[in-house]
């Protein structure tokens, strides 16, 4: 009893969210067709996760979204390393990435289809120019702070500059390349979703649009809880790894 | 004054780059080199200032302006509000997290096309999709900021018998406004994001710069696209300066 009210209590908003929708729903103010049950959505729900045109879709995306931010990830880490440790290529790429932050990337996406292509190759590329910004900069931030004494001694000990950057640096950024991934992984779901909406003939968003073409708001909605428990589980995911293997 | 002297040393930096650039794409350009359809700057150029001559891009200008201003305008009303309120108020803050944990990691553009049904394609729907997007960073960073101020202050301002009001207004508000900040610029440029996106997806009314480049480039017309997309650029950055100054102004103690 306890625990339920606990609960009650912890979920109350969320809780409250779906009273008021079943409410509209059962008072019947919209036409059913545009404003299902949630009953009703979780069944299609259900019924779209045995469908391969779900999974098939969603691999696509998978992939669109992993290969842009693991690219973005290889250059942007050492970008923002290097930019931390040389005046001469901060002064360089300070302005890229400082007066580049605001500026849409994805608008140039129209671009890129004529130039990769309406493939995979154009989203991929969109999706990497959008990652990119937010963890060259937490990195840079992150490899700022990294104590000095440690630079110094790991010199005075004669270590290279390459084995500076994987023992001192690296690992002394870690938490923050962490921060940078957690912005920017979220902003690669949501381009490669927007991206594949715009021009697209598979994936995730293109499936949104086709089925919203069909005019079956139910199993619109169904993609939709689909594609957020998929970006909360990529979120958990990545918390997961740091907890793991940044323990320090 | 060293600070102005980086600061003037970086603007001479960043158009140094901007000007190699420019000239890097009009010789790729020239050369067979470079796909004949994207077209060279001294084109797109040529097209930018007829855009402002025949003043035929303004209404474009105007009705997205329109719409991610609104938004964001919406935005920093209900998300720095209720962030404020829950981060000061206990019962609010943990009626609103589980709010956060679940809406957050939505996609917010996969809602287009429910939205699209029920609001039609009109302006709310992109006003929505630009709010609902926009909202939960903004939300975010302001409740951490409230929630992060040293509780002496609170304190303080407590025992020297300020009203709820008073500190919300005098104490929390100003010692939470740095996070707040952070929190505008990143709805902001998304602000601008979804202002484009939700033009061109949304079959659009016909005016915008999204609906713009979609039409310029179904007709192949690659230096409007072009064009269009350095107008947004330039807007966006524009915009992100005049939040930058704004901040300078109300935040004169925090030398940054």
């Amino acid at each position: 009893m306890k625990a339920i009210k606990k609960f009650i209590v912890k979920y109350l908003a969320l809780i409250l969210i779906a009273l008021l929708w079943q409410g509209f729903v059962l008072a019947e103010l919209f036409p059913r067709q545009l404003f299902p049950g949630l009953g009703e959505i979780l069944l299609v729900f259900v019924e779209l996760l045995a469908t391969s045109d779900l999974w098939t879709n969603m691999g696509v995306t998978i992939y669109r979204i992993l290969v842009g931010f693991l690219l973005a990830a290889i250059v942007g880490i050492p970008i923002g390393i290097q930019m931390s440790r040389s005046s001469f290529i901060d002064d360089l790429m300070q302005p890229i990435f400082t007066a580049g932050y605001p500026i849409p990337r994805v608008a140039l996406y129209p671009i890129f289809v004529l130039l990769f292509g309406l493939g995979s190759g154009s989203k991929i590329f969109t999706i990497f120019l959008e990652c990119i910004f937010p963890i060259v900069v937490s990195t840079y931030y992150g490899a700022k702070s990294v104590n000095h004494l440690y630079v110094w001694s790991g010199q005075n000990m004669g270590a290279t500059d390459r084995k500076l950057f994987w023992k001192v640096f690296l690992p002394g950024t870690m938490p923050s390349i962490f921060t940078g991934f957690r912005i920017a992984l979220p902003i690669g779901v949501v381009i490669a979703v927007l991206t594949e909406m715009i021009s697209s003939n598979n994936g995730i968003g293109y499936f949104l649009v086709y089925l919203s073409a069909t005019l079956s708001q139910s199993k619109v909605l169904a993609v939709v809880i689909f594609i957020s428990l998929f970006g909360y589980g990529l979120d958990r995911l990545l918390l997961y790894v740091r907890n793991r293997y940044v323990y320090w | 004054m060293p600070s102005s002297f980086k600061k003037s040393r970086f603007i001479v930096i960043s158009l140094v780059e901007l000007l190699l650039f420019l000239s890097l794409w009009q010789l790729l350009s020239m050369t067979d080199w470079f796909p004949t359809y994207v077209s060279s700057p001294a084109v797109v150029l040529g097209i930018i200032s007829e855009f402002f001559m025949t003043g035929e891009v303004f209404p474009h200008i105007g009705i997205s302006l329109y719409r991610s201003i609104v938004g964001f305008l919406l935005v920093v009303l209900f998300g720095t509000g209720l962030g404020i309120l829950a981060g000061f108020f206990q019962p609010i803050g943990r009626f609103f997290d589980p709010v956060v944990s679940f809406f957050n990691p939505i996609p917010k553009i996969a809602l287009l096309p429910v939205f699209l049904v029920w609001f039609g394609v009109t302006d709310t729907t992109r006003i929505l999709i630009i709010f609902t997007s926009a909202f939960f960073p903004c939300f975010i960073a302001t409740l951490d900021g409230v929630r992060g101020i040293n509780k002496l202050y609170l304190w303080s301002a407590e025992n020297m018998g300020a009203s709820k009001f008073k500190m919300l207004y005098r104490v929390v508000l100003p010692a939470a406004l740095p996070k707040i900040f952070d929190g505008w610029r990143v709805a902001l440029a998304l602000t601008f994001v979804m202002m484009f996106s939700s033009e061109m997806i949304g079959s659009s009314t016909g005016k915008g710069l999204g609906f713009m480049i979609l039409n310029a480039d179904a007709y192949g017309r690659t230096d409007i696209v072009l064009a269009a997309v350095i107008v947004i650029a330039a807007l966006g950055f524009l915009f992100d300066r005049l939040l930058i100054g704004l901040r300078g102004r109300v935040l004169w103690w925090q030398n940054r």
